[in-house]
């Protein structure tokens, strides 16, 4: 009977890469099979050296280490045990019945306590670390770590500032432009000197009359004016 | 599990609790050190968090002994105690090396793995720092794969534990324990085969 390569495969992987003489049909297939003969000396070569990495025997600090968990761990328990045993106090009758009083006649568990118990009995630990970590106080960011920040990337938090001012003086020149605006228009419409309008095509910003650059920059948000400083 | 070796010294361990590292406890612990933290190292891939995860196995066995019932071997409950420890530890190892990045890049990644040097008296250097590399290039790539295909890779090479034993301490059938050791092996043949390559041609 001869074998497939992936039943090979599989046997070479069981015998760590090295078939043994009673593998008769293994050793068969690896004499015909150049790829599986190829798989088996890597197999071995790799099962080797994993096998070949050097034992770590346990440091001596390990005892210390051990001995030290066990007497927390038994202090641990003992203050369980203590607390466990501790006499349970009768509650005071007026105080029972307050609690009769206030409690829900018709007190029914919500849907989600399912899920809750459900997920604490599947995993107890990941439940008690989901719980705590929901009641840990949320710390603000220190200072320190803004300064940090702006000592590492001190581009993005410079660029934001100045785009803000740059968004407020695009915003009062075009409040200027538009309140000039306005008076030339009433100028005009009270009998005022007639004023024509001229198209200009500039190429350079400039060349443009002041008037119209801060209009522009108001416009673009301070842009043309960054860009005409960059040329600069 | 009727045959268990260690069956006598943990049912004294269950009629006499231990209160601390003593009598049969202290046998079980002697018997089990050097093994649990050879694998802690192997999974961790450095002694700090191997101390921890070691730690961590013998408080958690001293806790919960008296609550095993030779479903398994004991071996296999100690090797399972010990995996879920290692890889829980480098898990939030890890979380602490992302967290002090800076620190590590000051000190010139002091955070990495170091080999010992027992026997460099009895080769060449030359000979000891090529072994060595090579251990740490095996060591790394055991470290590349995913903490489950770790696990088993350590416990099948490294311990030498068979098919069923791995199946009984990862609480796995046999089926997941020889396909996940197929897919480890052919991570680990990508990246070993061109290390070994290099290291026995040179």
């Amino acid at each position: 009977m001869t074998l497939s390569c992936l039943e090979s495969r599989e046997r070479l992987l069981d015998r760590r890469g090295v078939a043994r003489p009673e593998d008769l049909d293994l050793l068969a297939h690896l004499d015909v099979c150049g790829e599986c003969a190829g798989f088996a000396r890597r197999t071995a070569a790799v099962s080797e050296s994993l096998s070949g990495l050097p034992r770590r025997p346990a440091p001596q600090e390990l005892d210390g280490l051990v001995v030290a968990a066990l007497q927390a761990g038994h202090r641990q328990d003992r203050a369980v045990g203590g607390l466990r045993g501790l006499s349970r106090l009768p509650v005071p009758a007026e105080l029972a019945g307050r609690a009769l009083d206030v409690q829900p006649r018709d007190a029914r568990a919500p849907a989600v306590l399912d899920r809750l118990v459900d997920e604490d009995l599947r995993d107890q630990t990941a439940a008690m670390a989901r719980r705590f970590a929901g009641r840990l106080e949320r710390r603000p960011a220190p200072r320190v770590l803004r300064d940090r920040l702006e000592h590492f990337a001190p581009a993005p938090l410079r660029s934001t500032r100045i785009r803000r001012i740059l968004l407020a003086a695009a915003g009062v020149t075009l409040l200027l432009a538009a309140g000039g605006v306005w008076l030339l228009v009433r100028g005009a419409g009270q009998g005022g000197p007639d004023r024509d309008f001229e198209v200009r095509y500039e190429s350079s910003l400039d060349a443009l009359d002041p008037m119209a650059r801060s209009l522009l920059a108001g416009l673009s948000g301070g842009l043309v004016d960054t860009g005409a400083k960059r040329r600069l | 599990m009727r045959n268990d070796p260690d069956r006598s010294l943990v049912e004294s361990c269950q009629v006499s609790p231990p209160t601390g590292l003593e009598g049969a406890f202290r046998a079980l612990y002697e018997q089990y050190k050097d093994r649990v933290f050879n694998v802690c190292y192997r999974i961790t891939g450095n002694m700090t968090d191997a101390l921890d995860a070691s730690q961590e196995t013998f408080g958690i066995m001293f806790r919960k002994i008296g609550e095993f019932r030779f479903e398994s071997k004991f071996s296999s409950w100690v090797y399972r105690i010990a995996v879920n420890a290692s890889i829980d530890i480098k898990r939030r190892s890890g979380a602490r090396w992302l967290a002090s990045l800076d620190g590590s890049r000051e000190s010139g990644g002091a955070e990495l793995p170091r080999m010992d040097l027992r026997d460099d008296r009895t080769e060449a250097p030359a000979a000891a720092a090529s072994r060595h590399e090579l251990e740490d290039e095996i060591q790394q790539a055991i470290l590349r794969l995913s903490p489950k295909m770790r696990a088993i890779t350590v416990l099948r090479y490294v311990e030498s534990l068979s098919y069923e034993e791995i199946g009984e301490a990862l609480h796995i059938s046999i089926g997941t324990v020889k396909s996940r050791l197929s897919r480890a092996h052919q991570a680990l043949d990508r990246e070993l085969t061109p290390v070994l390559d290099r290291h026995y041609l040179t």
